[in-house]
């Protein structure tokens, strides 16, 4: 009796046409601008509580799951930020989720939605952002201003914190910092003052995994997103990658 | 004896019940299981295979919608009841489909913030499955119908 096989499951598929992309120099197009935006938002974001370098391979395998080199985005949207009926293009740039501290100062302002839309450099910056901006965790803190000078104010009759805060451009917790004593206000008392503004700010970094990545990039859309990161990770392990200049 | 016959009669009404029932349920893939089926493509790819199984699931329902008001008009019943069969045909069409896109509005609302396909891959799944599901179940409605 013949014994019929089992039809490959869509995964299994999609991996018979990853098998055969190890071995085409196509698929590594996008390695050197990949290099470079990586090594952009890495140095940006160094300074910042528990940042761990950005691995590249990881965005090389990124374009592979969302795009791959047959496809005809491949040649303006390898990473497929930007679509339509796609909010997250728009988080990224408004800097309402945080965006704007995420972006390396040199690319703010030049990603704009027409630019990430059609010219893969831009695309590949703007799906890193938006990535690095999913893994951030952040809070709205007092922040001193650039002129980090201290000067003293005196109070005037019917004054509170809050309204000395409002009048030199300062905040409540910075006041409350500066002079902790000052539980009850008397007119004549002198207080130390300092120009501040209440930011949003990157108090830590979510640890990266694919599971990470497919459910706050992909939004679990593709129940096989890890798993595709994950094996293509693998081959890359195996195949080879373009030569870039340093 | 008529114990074991009946035993017997009851066991085979089971059993075909049960082989209905199935061949009513399995045929229409649930909205993830679509989504893994289309997973043999990058996420663009995906795109374009959900929105052609949603372009057919569409197709196959309209065709479903037509058969149903042809099998009505061949019915064999007083026509005042076949009046209001296609009446309350009409209006559960358009009720479905305002369910239909309001429930798939949620469904890709549950890809919060994500980029890219993934909140489309969510609703045209969930439209492909909503569209074949309504389509068998208008095929069943009618399939018994005494015809003149």
């Amino acid at each position: 009796m013949e014994v019929q096989a089992t039809p490959k499951t869509g995964f299994e598929l999609w991996q018979d046409g990853l098998n055969k992309a190890i071995a085409d120099d196509k698929w590594n197009t996008w390695d050197c601008e990949i290099q470079v935006a990586v090594n952009e938002y890495n140095r940006h974001l160094s300074g910042t509580a528990g940042y761990m370098p950005l691995d590249w391979h990881i965005i090389k395998a990124m374009v592979w799951v969302e795009t791959g080199a047959n496809k005809t985005e491949w040649k303006s949207r390898p990473i497929q930020i930007g679509n339509s009926h796609d909010p997250g293009l728009t988080s990224l740039l408004s800097g309402a989720e945080g965006g704007d501290l995420i972006l390396p100062p040199a690319w703010k302002g030049r990603l704009t939605i027409g630019s990430v839309r059609t010219i893969p450099a831009h695309n590949i910056r703007a799906g890193i952002g938006y990535l690095l901006m999913k893994l951030g965790s952040y809070e709205y803190r007092s922040v001193p201003s650039a002129e980090f000078k201290v000067y003293e104010v005196t109070i005037k009759a019917g004054d509170s914190l809050d309204k000395i805060a409002k009048a030199q451009g300062s905040t409540l917790d910075t006041l409350k910092k500066l002079n902790p004593t000052a539980a009850v206000l008397r007119p004549g008392q002198v207080l130390k003052c300092q120009k501040a503004s209440v930011q949003r700010v990157i108090t830590g970094w979510r640890h990266l995994s694919t599971t990470l990545i497919a459910q706050r990039y992909n939004g679990g859309g593709d129940p096989l997103y890890a798993k595709k990161l994950d094996y293509a990770l693998s081959l890359m392990s195996k195949g080879k990658a373009a030569l870039c200049e340093q | 004896m008529r114990t074991i016959r009946k035993l017997i009669g009851l066991g085979l009404a089971i059993f075909f019940s049960a082989i209905a029932f199935a061949a009513s349920t399995t045929a229409v893939f649930d909205e993830r299981a679509l989504r893994e089926e289309c997973s043999a493509f990058s996420e663009a790819g995906m795109r374009d295979c959900l929105t052609e199984k949603s372009k057919n699931s569409q197709k196959a329902l309209s065709q479903a919608e037509e058969k149903v008001v042809d099998t009505l008009s061949k019915w064999d019943e007083d026509s005042k009841f076949l009046q209001l069969a296609k009446a309350r045909l009409s209006a559960s069409g358009k009720a479905f489909a305002k369910y239909r896109d309001e429930q798939c509005a949620f469904a890709s609302s549950l890809g919060g913030g994500a980029i890219g396909n993934a909140l489309e891959i969510r609703r045209l799944a969930c439209v492909t499955e909503l569209n074949n599901r309504r389509a068998a179940q208008l095929r069943d409605a009618v399939s018994d119908l005494p015809l003149k």
